[in-house]
């Protein structure tokens, strides 16, 4: 009893102290503006995660603990209030509108910050937690869909892929479109971007337009991404720990046919008693061909067929000839793990953060691997008037992917794609111990086992990325800062590649089967490359800044000097027949080494000017101009100057009249205009007349050397882009609703073309500047914060969108076309890239001519025009849910007004694969829609004409399959980039909140959807061909693997 | 505070005098240079021209159609050979890259105006009078006066007459020789590591000169009222002498056993570990005509040239060929090779390859003695250089003797009714895999063999075979007003200047 008596005083008092620690504060919130009710308004004690939002009337009710001091009112729009609770607990609030909180600044050209009402020209910012809602590990996938005018182009697979990132489409033919990305001030190369941690990233400002980023010079025409990493918040010390698995998992195959096997006219010999050789029953398709990669053979009946041939020991394999989805058997699915750490603290005069990273993915195809380690470190502190920060990173990138096959150098994927659908494609794993797997053994007689291919094929990368800087500040007055930032940059990529020996034992070597097998021009010889590179930049940045105020008038006014050097390095070396297996290693060759070594300089410096007047806080003009001499150019025109100038008025602020309505709550218009240039030498020496050593020389003792066969020009001068562009900004109830609109101009002259010349003049290119690309847009941010609040439940959306359009004004005298690489071409008066394909002929009205007698089509001997490979139509529509600290966030993109060479379906027609190639059941046909010419330019609809050859001849030889016009289909696409499902845990009501601050868990996905118009059964036309360094695109190949989508989980916690 | 705004201004102007220094890093080109003497350039030069002149793709129409190669039954007919459909792209190479290297050789010409150089420039007229005459022999009306002259700003070189280059190249060759005869004695000597071909040997240089030359003459000797000029300019330098026996001009770099090094005609068909190229050997076979006609004279040349489908049996097909059935791969004759010989056509990595061999020069003396051009006995030119072709492919001097000594009308000069037949069919064949642009131009202005089939596709676009190339399709897209300024050019009877018939 006594027990009993005690226990429940301890409960009493338990209780006791349970309630004395928590009280009920609630109340109202207004607005200051007009009296009325604000739902939706955030309401939390300071320095903890517990709060509420308040309901339709304004009104919160919430439980604080005994010692909570302070409550925060936030909303979006208007200021942030802070209230000492004290013994209230009823505290009523008025918030007052404010835009953009005084905090809130946009970063521009050399760390200049810049109150986005001053800005006149469009910029946005990405912060850190939209940036890595999906838990991307590649910062580009995490900017996709988030800003009107920003495009993200993944352009192929794997594990590591490549993006292009282009603002306001491409300005230039054949120069960069790449925008600038500079890192915590210093410039780095877009290829940077793989190798940093998202989640040190504070935000990224995208300064859209040349405008805002002509005071970088050289390199600004493309606008440019402003990254700023983390520092530490004050407070204490804060250390969070991440985790985020992904799974990837290819998503859309080609659309392929699963009804007829290996076939192609050839025979099948060495055949087994128990196998009788035999065609289709309606004797179009080809006989059944056990060794055959293409797949016009007879439909699948189930029956029991040889597959390959007979082994040197004479045995072989049975299997039932039955389609399979074995091309997607072969993929596999990757995973991505994502640990982090970070460490971080500040006080009033110091601040310091530290991180490590560590991803490991394993690819959709087996073997590839990419792994990335990651350490960073950011401090700062201040000594009175001077204060110092710096930043060192380090990343380490290790890549190993599949290469090219021994025989004809072909991607896994073609030959996977090359495996008919009754070869149980996984069985064939294990090349060493399955005698069907091995290169002997293996089915196919024209292409090797991809199996065989991942395991000695590698393409290896190792790449090393430092960046550094420090910035020193030294402020003696409350109006004068100066300021100067060094970074250093340094990178090393090191490439092993290596391809192994193919021998192929003397049975296969002669040929047992009779056909032409692969083994017969045995033996490849092993092969293996080396590259290693290095590039180091340097960049110096002096500012004075002044800033002061006279009366109604503010004066903001910088001058600088920047200076930029770059050194690279590259050693090439290479054997092309190894002689001990394995080893690789240039010296364990035969023959001579291919060898190439490569040095190269450049350095630039600029000064600049940059001044801001504003007018009583509501009117602002900037100019800003900057010199460049740079050493690429000759003396007589490295010297170019960018000029600048933009501006804003608030008119919300100049009439307040205009707000006084209870609709339209802020209201501002701008405009702005540049110049910018751009040095457009890939060769830092391409002003100077060049003498490479002449093909195969030196042949022992005998050097030579032979004139280069571009005509070098010491006239050279920058790319010139000249831009316009003008905007305004509104926000509608109480800023709830937020509108941005720009539209703009640019036009870019003197390209620098590497035009085709005659070769009568000796060479067979120039480098000219000439030329002139128009681009127009308009870019519209929607935002709604929020759409809906009701009790705790909030949602929020908004909408991004782009119109973009180019001209190819001009080219040269004489000239109105230039191909760049593959479909791509400069067309004069036509949307730039232009996609060009080859077509069959057609009447006037685009039906296809066939032939009368054998039902086909011939080939039109002049390319025709399809469309340009740029989208008109990027629109990203982002929302969110929100309730008690659950978040569901959804982020689709569209893209469309653009075409895209399919070329991967030329492969998959090729090997009998694609499945319009069997919608006929490979007997005569028609083609759709075809006419016949009766007599010249008379054309009569096709009703008689029958394709008689319907199999392999029409898919492999005619000139359907031979021109690329059936491939081309709209590049359309709407993509679901996002959904995240993400939980707070409440970790204060279970924890107690002593150890653990705050815990995230979540679900992430990427791209788990794509709609393409029915008429693209092929691949994402995201993808291209052509990489991301030329301007090429609208075209896919066998090359891409198909798309995927990636989903997992993430664990975030904060101590 | 003064103090460190000036410190400020002083490392800013610290920073404006090291300007100059920092801003002229791309004034040296590291990797490569901007300027290379005469010494370096030349052997560049050679080699160019010889890969260009003995890659077998260049020039397969002209071993296709004259019946001496064939495609193998286990490749589809290219159909714009087999029916004569010739495209702008169709062997534009030799073209584009004749320009390049004509290029290279007015840099030679430009940095050699010492006279002790003298040598080096005579080299470079010499090859410039070889590429431009082969250019006007496939394309007619080229780009001449106005070619090499970006200095001058052109970049669109206008087309001139065929007759008025070849004149002017005849010219060229003339001053070429008499800057060889003008060498001063302490003239720079040429070092063989430069001169691939004669091994720094200026006399050799002034006999080939003579010998294109008389080759040019001798193209022109179907044209009517031509004998004269043909007779003076050959006149003017007859002192000079000819390319004799065993003094090909024959180009080697030091070609080595590694890829990229090979002689290109090998390269072509083989690979450094003497594995064979894909489409190379296997797509190539002997041709009809030269087979019947070898075997048919007991040419001891013809094993040298193709190797025996089995035991002693050779046998070609014809270029599109529908009846009868073509062979079978495994029944028509390969290109000559075994491997590590010399004396085959493919021959071996290291084998010289021919600008202008000795057998060559002989028959084209044979037939401007014939003529009533130069002096001396046709029949002992012709003897000679059937001798050498048997030696240049691996048979002795004894062999060719008593190959010219055989009882065939085809084979022996006295034996033969019309000895300029004669000495074109024998050169037809002896220049096999060796001189295509001779052959093709032999046969243009002589129609000698007169049994050649070219193709037996029916469906050719043309009774008789093309007469040239078409202009280059590179030359359509840049320069078509100057192309266009020709007039219409067909390859059937856009005949170049010297065919007569």
């Amino acid at each position: 009893m006594k027990k009993i008596a005690l226990l429940l005083a301890f409960f009493a008092i338990g209780l006791q102290v349970l309630l004395a620690q928590t009280k009920e504060i609630s109340g109202k919130v207004t607005s200051a503006d007009d009296g009325g009710s604000i739902p939706g308004v955030s309401v939390s004690v300071k320095g903890t995660t517990l709060g509420a939002i308040t309901d339709m009337d304004g009104i919160f009710k919430l439980k604080v603990p005994q010692d909570a001091k302070t409550l925060v009112f936030s909303f979006v729009g208007m200021a942030t209030q802070e209230i000492a609770i004290g013994s209230q607990t009823v505290i009523n609030v008025k918030l007052s509108s404010e835009l953009i909180s005084v905090d809130e600044v946009v970063v521009t050209a050399f760390g200049i910050k810049r109150k986005p009402k001053e800005m006149g020209v469009a910029t946005a910012k990405v912060d850190n937690q939209e940036l890595t809602t999906a838990g991307v590990s590649n910062v580009m996938n995490g900017l996709s869909g988030k800003v009107s005018g920003l495009q993200i182009n993944t352009i192929n697979n794997g594990i590591k892929p490549d993006t292009k990132i282009t603002l306001r489409g491409n300005r230039h033919f054949l120069a960069s479109n790449q925008a600038l990305v500079v890192l915590d001030g210093v410039p780095v190369s877009a290829t940077y971007l793989n190798s940093i941690n998202p989640n040190d990233i504070d935000n990224v400002n995208v300064l859209k337009g040349a405008s805002a980023a002509a005071l970088y010079g050289n390199d600004a025409s493309n606008g440019v991404l402003i990254i700023s990493t983390k520092k530490g918040d004050k407070g204490k010390l804060t250390i969070k720990v991440s985790n985020i698995t992904t799974f990837e998992q290819v998503s859309y195959l080609p659309n392929l046919q699963k009804r007829f096997g290996s076939g192609s006219s050839e025979t099948t010999s060495n055949s087994d008693p128990n196998y009788t050789m035999w065609i289709g029953p309606d004797r179009n398709t080809d006989p059944y061909t056990s060794y055959e990669n293409q797949n016009f053979g007879p439909e699948y009946n189930g029956q029991m067929v040889i597959l390959g041939g007979k082994l040197v020991d004479g045995s072989y394999q049975m299997v039932p000839y039955t389609g399979m989805d074995n091309k997607r058997d072969f993929f596999e699915i990757g995973v991505s793990m994502q640990n982090d750490i970070s460490i971080s603290g500040a006080d009033e005069k110091s601040n310091f953060y530290l991180s490590a990273q560590d991803v490991r993915t394993t690819g959709t195809i087996l073997d590839d691997t990419n792994s990335r380690s990651s350490v960073r470190m950011a401090a700062g502190k201040k000594y009175g008037k001077f204060s110092a920060d710096y930043t060192l990173s380090f990343s380490q990138t290790n890549t190993s992917q599949s290469g090219g096959d021994m025989n004809q150098n072909r991607p896994v994927y073609w030959n996977v794609l090359n495996t008919p659908a009754h070869v149980a494609i996984r069985s064939y794993k294990d090349i060493v111990n399955n005698p069907f797997a091995t290169v002997d053994g293996y089915f196919n007689a024209y292409y090797p086992n991809p199996y065989w291919q991942i395991k000695h094929s590698r393409l290896n990368e190792k790449r090393n990325d430092i960046l550094g800087s420090v910035l020193l500040a030294f402020k003696p007055y409350e109006w004068l800062e100066i300021s100067n930032r060094s970074g250093v940059t340094f990178n090393t990529i090191n490439n092993h590649n290596h391809k192994d020996e193919a021998i192929y034992n003397s049975y296969s070597h002669s040929d047992p089967w009779s056909q032409g097998h692969m083994g017969v021009t045995a033996p490849y010889a092993g092969n293996s490359s080396d590259q290693m590179s290095q590039s180091f930049i340097l960049t110096n940045d002096l500012l004075a800044a002044f800033d002061k105020s006279f009366g109604d008038i503010s004066l903001k006014g910088i001058l600088g000097t920047s200076l930029y050097s770059r050194q690279d390095e590259a050693i090439f070396d290479a054997a092309s027949a190894l002689v001990i297996p394995g080893l690789y290693n240039v010296s364990n060759r035969v023959g001579e080494p291919g060898v190439a070594q490569g040095t190269a300089e450049r350095n630039s410096l600029g000064v600049f000017a940059d001044a801001t007047i504003g007018y009583k806080n509501y009117a602002y003009l900037h100019f800003s101009g900057r010199n460049d001499w740079d050493s690429r150019l000759t003396k007589e025109n490295r010297s170019f100057f960018y000029p600048a100038v933009d501006a804003s008025v608030i008119l919300s602020d100049m009439f307040p009249g205009l707000i006084s309505n209870p609709v339209l709550s802020f209201l501002k218009v701008r405009g702005g205009w540049s110049q910018t240039g751009q040095i457009a030498l890939d060769n830092w020496y391409g002003t100077l007349p060049s003498y490479p050593a002449a093909g195969g020389f030196p042949y022992g003792g005998n050097a030579g050397f032979a004139l280069s066969t571009t005509l070098s020009n010491p006239l050279l001068k920058p790319e010139q882009t000249v831009e316009v562009e003008a905007g305004f900004e509104m926000s509608f109830m109480k800023n709830r609703i937020h509108l941005e609109a720009n539209a703009y101009k640019s036009n870019t002259m003197d390209q620098t073309i590497p035009a085709t010349i005659s070769a009568a003049t000796g060479y067979f290119s120039a480098l000219i500047n000439a030329g002139e690309l128009e681009n127009k847009g308009i870019e519209v941010d929607l935002k709604i914060t929020p759409i809906l609040s009701v009790g705790g439940f909030n949602w929020n959306g908004g909408i991004n969108y782009a119109y973009m359009t180019s001209k190819v004004l001009s080219i040269m005298e004489g000239l109105d076309e230039i191909p760049i690489e593959r479909s791509s071409y400069i067309v004069v008066g036509e949307q730039f890239p232009a996609i060009k394909v080859t077509d069959v002929k057609r009447d006037p009205d685009g039906h296809i001519i066939v032939d009368k007698n054998s039902g086909l089509p011939s080939t039109e001997p002049a390319l025709q025009h399809v469309g340009h490979g740029n989208p008109n139509h990027i629109l990203g529509v982002n929302t969110d849910f929100n309730y008690k600290g659950l978040r569901l966030s959804v982020l689709a993109e569209y893209r469309g007004g653009n075409v895209i060479n399919n070329r991967v379906g030329n492969a998959l027609d090729f090997t009998g694969i694609s499945e319009h190639s069997a919608l006929n059941g490979r007997q005569s046909f028609i083609i759709p829609g075809s006419v016949i010419e009766t007599s010249p330019g008379v054309y009569t609809p096709n009703t008689t004409a029958l394709v008689r050859e319907a199999s392999r001849q029409f898919w492999v030889n005619s000139s359907y399959h031979t021109t690329d016009r059936g491939l081309v289909t709209s590049a359309a696409f709407w993509k679901l980039r996002e959904v995240a499902l993400t939980y707070d845990v409440p970790v204060k009501a279970i924890f107690g909140g002593d150890v653990i601050k705050n815990a995230q868990v979540g679900l992430v996905g990427r791209n788990l959807l794509m709609l393409r118009p029915k008429a693209n059964v092929w691949t994402d036309p995201e993808f291209n061909a052509s990489g991301t360094t030329t301007n090429a695109v609208g075209y896919t190949t066998e090359d891409q693997t198909p798309p995927t989508r990636t989903f997992g989980f993430s664990v975030k916690l904060t101590f | 505070m003064n103090k460190k705004i000036l410190a400020l201004l002083i490392s800013l102007a610290l920073l404006g005098s090291s300007c100059s220094e920092f801003l002229s890093v791309n004034e040296v080109n590291p990797n490569s240079a901007s300027k290379v003497p005469a010494k370096l350039l030349l052997p560049a030069t050679l080699n160019n021209v010889a890969n260009t002149m003995n890659n077998p793709r260049s020039f397969e129409f002209v071993y296709l159609w004259h019946g001496l190669w064939s495609i193998s039954s286990g490749y589809s007919q290219p159909s714009g050979l087999v029916q004569y459909r010739l495209l702008n792209s169709s062997y534009e190479g030799a073209f584009n890259i004749s320009y390049v290297v004509g290029q290279n050789l007015t840099e030679i010409e430009k940095g050699t105006t010492d006279p002790k150089d003298a040598g080096y420039k005579a080299i470079a007229m010499i090859m410039k009078a070889y590429i431009m005459h082969n250019l006007v022999d496939l394309w007619g009306n080229v780009p001449y006066s106005e070619a090499f002259k970006t200095e001058e700003g052109i970049l669109k070189p206008k087309y001139d007459d065929q007759k008025a280059i070849y004149e002017d190249l005849i010219l060229k060759l003339d001053a070429a020789i008499k800057l060889i005869q003008g060498l001063p004695a302490d003239a720079t000597e040429i070092p063989a590591s430069a001169d691939i071909v004669f091994g720094g040997n200026m006399a050799k240089w002034a006999r080939f000169a003579n010998t294109v030359k008389l080759r040019m003459l001798v193209h022109q000797s179907g044209m009517a009222g031509r004998d004269a000029y043909i007779k003076t300019a050959i006149a003017t330098t007859a002192s000079v002498g000819y390319l004799g026996a065993g003094e090909s001009a024959l180009s080697n770099p030091g070609y080595l056993n590694s890829a990229g090094k090979m002689n290109p005609f090998y390269a072509t068909f083989y690979k450094a570990d003497g594995s064979s190229q894909s489409d190379g050997i296997t797509y190539y076979n002997a041709g009809k005509a030269a087979v019947t006609f070898m075997t048919d004279n007991a040419d001891p040349r013809l094993g040298k040239f193709f190797n025996p489908y089995s035991g002693n049996n050779f046998a070609g097909n014809t270029l599109g060929i529908t009846e009868p059935a073509p062979l079978t791969a495994a029944n028509t004759s390969k290109l000559g090779y075994v491997s590590g010989s010399k004396g085959y056509m493919i021959g071996t990595f290291d084998k010289s390859a021919p600008l202008l061999t000795d057998f060559e020069s002989l028959f084209v003396q044979a037939e401007a003695a014939e003529r009533g051009y130069i002096t001396g006995s046709g029949k002992t030119l012709y003897n000679s250089a059937l001798t050498q072709s048997c030696i240049y492919m691996g048979l002795t001097s004894a062999d060719g003797t008593a190959f010219a000594s055989s009882e065939k009308t085809n084979v022996n000069y006295d034996l033969a009714p019309n000895k300029i037949n004669l000495i074109l069919m024998q050169k037809w064949v002896s220049l096999n895999g060796i001189a295509p642009v001779e052959i093709w131009t032999d046969y243009r202005r002589s129609g000698i063999p007169n049994f050649l089939v070219f193709t037996q596709d029916p469906n050719k676009a043309n009774a008789t075979p093309p007469v040239r190339l078409l202009y280059p399709q590179r030359e359509i897209s840049v320069n078509n007003d100057n192309v266009v300024a020709v007039g219409t050019i067909s390859a059937f009877t856009s005949k170049i200047f010297w065919q007569n018939r």
